[in-house]
């Protein structure tokens, strides 16, 4: 094919663009790994961080992490699932309500995640866990109504919520309706279909979103700043009311409640690189189950 | 009106499916004007008819398949052995299995050929794996698919010719023993070869169930059904024993639509 001068102009802005994207990534990662590789080790990972933050390791902050997307995933991605199972195969396409939920999804994947913060403060935590204390206990000190590790979950969950949902309603949209009717027309019933050819077929798109929209969550601070997150606690969470470190959290007390910025900064660095290695670990293995489900498609 | 009602041969006496004053609606639109019409039993019934005429339709409203698609709307009286397959109580998933269907556009699921054809047995709650395994090589032997597939049960569907896809998804129709196969233009995406064989199963499946099949091609009406039916703009205009209907059809428009003159 010739390249007209419209072409070469179009092929130069794009390819700078993309110079641009990847020498950003570049520098960004390679920081990261530069500054950031020396100071792992066993003990890094594996030990409690020293009093002054800086010495030490940070494991009750991966461990917090970890815990934390575990939470949040059983929370949140069974409901986002069966919400669009419900949006894609049972609710009419007139339906008022799916159209509300849907306004409801997408608007709420708008919104800032420091907002679901607040939300989460204010409705888990204050009305939740307020109400539960003044049900259960006598006025003294609050027992659930207050940030734990549970609140600060259940707050991601609902952050994740809109992604889960969207991304499970697009895989379910790719199973061809084809094998819907087929599948009805054996007198299979509704949920007999969307169980054993609808869900199968989408899974692999199902489990990439999740994983993706797990990845983000892990990675979220904001929202569980007043959550739950504490900013310097050396023990690990052994109760849902407990508080929790987080790597995320911990990055950002590190960088500004620190009394000696320099000196801080090799932890800095470690503590970051781990929380990048969870997270595109997590991204990576949604990038192999997208790519083993289209192989299993194949004949 | 009445007389344009379509001259129905006397109700046969051992019809399977009785339709009675049938109307379908799409939303405001009215896709299926009135019909009447007696699909005898152990037969092939064809609907033929210019595209959009609403034979796919009424086909649809056979199993209650038109009650997937929200703005569909079915009056009237469809009876199967005398019972209304719309009356108060009746489970459409009750009628499907009785009353089976086969797409104009192969749709076997991305399983192996094995669990294709044995997916109805499950879902209706059989257990036992000796009766699933004999009941899908009966059924890939009654679509005639069995010597061809023997070796590669438990392989994909979707590597099979489209051809035997279509047998495929026949077998599969046949596995949950229905009494009734609505087939939906089944040769239309096939090859010549495809499509003759695919017309010799329905000849052969006749003899033991009640066969209405939709079909584009006049030539295919002739050679596999016993009657016809001829639908016109949602009515149906004449429905008479095919060979009738190819040589002295009673209405005008039919022998228009049967001697190529439009459609």
């Amino acid at each position: 094919m010739r390249y007209t001068k419209k072409d070469w102009l179009l092929a130069g802005l794009t390819g700078l663009s993309l110079a641009v994207i990847l020498l950003l990534l570049a520098v960004l990662l390679g920081q990261i790994v530069w500054h950031g590789a020396p100071v792992i080790s066993a003990e890094f990972l594996t030990e409690k961080p020293g009093p002054d933050m800086i010495s030490g390791g940070i494991w009750p902050a991966i461990y917090g992490t970890v815990l934390m997307t575990l939470l949040m995933t059983l929370a949140g991605v069974p409901v986002g699932i069966a919400t669009a199972i419900f949006l894609n195969e049972y609710a009419s396409p007139r339906s008022r309500l799916a159209k509300l939920v849907r306004i409801a999804v997408n608007n709420l994947a708008g919104v800032p995640s420091i907002v679901f913060g607040l939300f989460g403060l204010g409705f888990f935590i204050i009305f939740v866990g307020g109400s539960m204390d003044a049900l259960l206990y006598d006025d003294s000190a609050p027992v659930w109504g207050k940030p734990s590790i549970l609140w600060a979950s259940l707050t991601l969950a609902v952050l994740t919520l809109p992604v889960v949902i969207v991304t499970t309603e697009e895989a379910l949209r790719t199973v061809p309706s084809d094998i819907r009717d087929a599948s009805l027309a054996l007198g299979a019933t509704r949920f007999q279909t969307v169980y054993k050819i609808v869900l199968p077929n989408a899974k692999g798109g199902i489990l990439t979103g999740v994983i993706l929209a797990v990845s983000r969550g892990a990675g979220e601070v904001a929202p569980i700043i007043f959550c739950g997150a504490a900013n310097f606690l050396p023990y690990l969470p052994t109760d849902l009311r407990d508080m929790f470190m987080h790597l995320g959290y911990h990055v950002y007390a590190l960088a500004t409640q620190s009394p000696n910025v320099d000196a801080a900064r090799p932890t800095l660095f470690g503590t970051v690189l781990v929380l990048l290695m969870l997270t595109f670990s997590l991204n990576l293995l949604a990038v192999i189950i997208r790519s083993r489900s289209r192989a299993a498609l194949r004949p | 009106m009445t007389e344009s009602k379509p001259a129905v041969a006397e109700a046969p006496t051992n019809a399977k499916m009785e339709t009675r004053n049938v109307n379908v609606f799409y939303g405001s639109n009215q896709a299926i004007k009135d019909v009447d019409l007696d699909i005898a039993d152990r037969s092939v019934t064809a609907l033929i008819g210019p595209s959009g005429c609403g034979k796919s339709t009424y086909l649809r409203a056979l199993n209650r398949m038109n009650d997937t698609i929200d703005i569909c709307r079915v009056e009237g009286r469809i009876l199967l052995d005398g019972e209304d397959i719309y009356g108060r109580g009746v489970d459409p998933v009750e009628v499907r299995r009785r009353v089976g269907m086969v797409f104009q556009k192969s749709n076997p699921f991305p399983k192996s050929v094995f669990d294709n054809v044995a997916f109805g047995l499950r879902i209706g709650g059989e257990k036992d794996k000796d009766v699933i395994a004999q009941r899908v090589e009966e059924s890939l032997r009654g679509a005639a698919l069995w010597d061809e597939v023997k070796d590669r049960l438990q392989s994909s569907a979707l590597g099979l010719s489209g051809g035997q896809q279509q047998r495929l998804c026949i077998a599969r129709c046949l596995a949950v023993w229905p009494e009734v196969i609505l087939m939906d233009e089944p040769a239309s995406a096939l090859d010549p070869i495809a499509t003759a064989k695919i017309e010799e199963l329905i000849r052969e499946l006749r003899e033991q169930y009640t066969i209405v099949i939709v079909t584009h091609s006049m030539q295919q009406a002739a050679r596999v059904s016993d009657s016809t039916a001829f639908f016109y703009m949602g009515e149906l205009i004449e429905h008479d024993e095919t060979e009738t209907m190819f040589t002295r059809p009673a209405k005008k428009r039919t022998e228009e639509y049967i001697s190529g003159r439009f459609g």
